[in-house]
């Protein structure tokens, strides 16, 4: 197992991915099939295309290699040089993701640290730094009878206007607003079973939102604003820590953790959903990026440690 | 053990003319077998593809490795080895054609 000293896990390490060490299970998220063909259900429309991960050396036209926080590979997402306005939903290509899936083996608190790095592609002049939208991780979680996901965005720029705080994967109940996705998404148990993305699932690509970024799929985090490392050229990549821990007993969010703030989210309720079949006890965590403008950026992982207790 | 990856670069991909894929980094292997599969296509139209290098992912240089669809085949692939840090796959069909790319990387 990777070195854990820069970590403060849980009790039980599930794992620990240092990307010097391979993929470590992490492939890229593409909608589900239909039944009757290889293809996807229309209802996927242009959601098809997310950038898949790679072992990145980190390497820079004018730079060179930068190598990871604790070698030479990161695992890197990145999206494609294409990206839709704030107030729309994304298009195909516009976010990196990234997923790996297990399952659970309680419902206690859960955490998950990561050391991580973000920029924009140096194909063109300037920092780049409202080229990116966001990033974050978030957990698709379910037991034997509900499905949640918890998860934690940073909103770094909404149509050039840089915005730098933190959101929750938490849908606005009292939002009445579409969360856009209509027809199947799965098979169900039976034949006659249809199954739908509901108010709460895949915020990264569903809900309404707004031309601040904002959407009924995340809960701002008050008092949240942070201006995250982001040096003077984009192959100046800093290492940042994040941490976000959940209490799976009681279905809500315990605290987020980034660089030198710790935010306290006890009380804040997850969006909980009904069962979806055959994804019983999934634990699936997620890390994504996604551009603000026609131009391709950059998530990077050094390493990511979940644990339980 | 070596490490092992197949990255699917465009999955049931509609294009006529050329379809380059995103930028790929390969800095990890030293061998890698690029596949294009090709699910529709008009049987007389000829599909080629070729692998482009590149020192940052930004700039791309055909790296020699072409190959094209053989006649009444759905499958192509090419070997590379010495391909540095990134790869991208190239492919030009003159009429509209649905195909998944593959690299196959090997380190």
């Amino acid at each position: 197992m990777m070195d854990l000293n820069d970590y403060s896990p849980l009790k039980h390490v599930i794992f620990a991915d240092d990307f010097d060490s391979g993929y470590n299970g992490w492939i890229t998220l593409m909608p589900n099939f239909r039944q009757d063909k290889f293809d996807y259900y229309d209802s996927f429309k242009g959601w098809t295309a997310w950038g898949p991960p790679m072992l990145s050396s980190a390497t820079f036209p004018y730079a060179g290699t930068h190598g990871s926080l604790h070698g030479t590979y990161s695992m890197k997402v990145a999206s494609k040089p294409i990206a839709a306005p704030a107030e729309k939903r994304p298009v195909a290509g516009s976010l990196g993701m990234a997923i790996k899936r297990l399952t659970h083996r309680t419902e206690g608190l859960l955490k998950c640290e990561m050391w991580y790095t973000f920029t924009a592609e140096q194909s063109i002049p300037g920092i780049g730094e409202n080229a990116i939208r966001a990033f974050g991780f978030f957990w698709d979680t379910a037991n034997a009878s509900s499905r949640t996901h918890f998860g934690a965005r940073y909103l770094n720029s909404a149509n050039g206007v840089m915005k730098q705080h933190w959101q929750l994967f938490k849908a606005d109940e009292s939002s009445t607003e579409p969360w856009g996705f209509e027809g199947s998404s799965a098979p169900g148990d039976s034949p006659d079973e249809k199954v739908t993305l509901v108010r709460g699932v895949d915020a990264t690509w569903l809900g309404t939102r707004k031309p601040d970024g904002t959407s009924n799929g995340f809960y701002d985090i008050p008092d949240s604003t942070q201006k995250l490392c982001y040096n003077e050229t984009p192959d100046k990549i800093n290492w940042h820590y994040f941490a976000l821990t959940i209490d799976l007993a009681k279905q809500e969010y315990v605290s987020l953790e980034s660089v030198d703030r710790k935010w306290d989210l006890r009380g804040i309720k997850g969006t909980v959903v009904q069962r979806y079949p055959r994804i019983d006890w999934i634990l699936n965590p997620v890390v994504f990026i996604e551009t603000d403008t026609n131009r391709r950026v950059f998530l990077y992982v050094d390493s990511i440690v979940n644990s339980y207790e | 053990m070596k490490q092992f990856y197949t990255v699917v670069l465009d999955r049931l991909a509609s294009f006529s003319g050329r379809l380059d894929s995103e930028p790929y980094e390969t800095g990890w292997a030293d061998e890698l077998i690029a596949f294009v599969r090709v699910h529709e296509k008009a049987s007389s139209t000829a599909l080629r593809a070729w692998l482009q290098i590149s020192p940052d992912g930004i700039e791309w240089i055909d790296e020699g490795t072409s190959a094209a669809l053989s006649e009444g085949s759905s499958l192509l692939f090419m070997k590379a080895r010495d391909f540095g840090g990134w790869v991208r796959l190239c492919v030009e069909c003159d009429d509209e054609c649905k195909v998944t790319t593959y690299l196959a990387l090997k380190g």
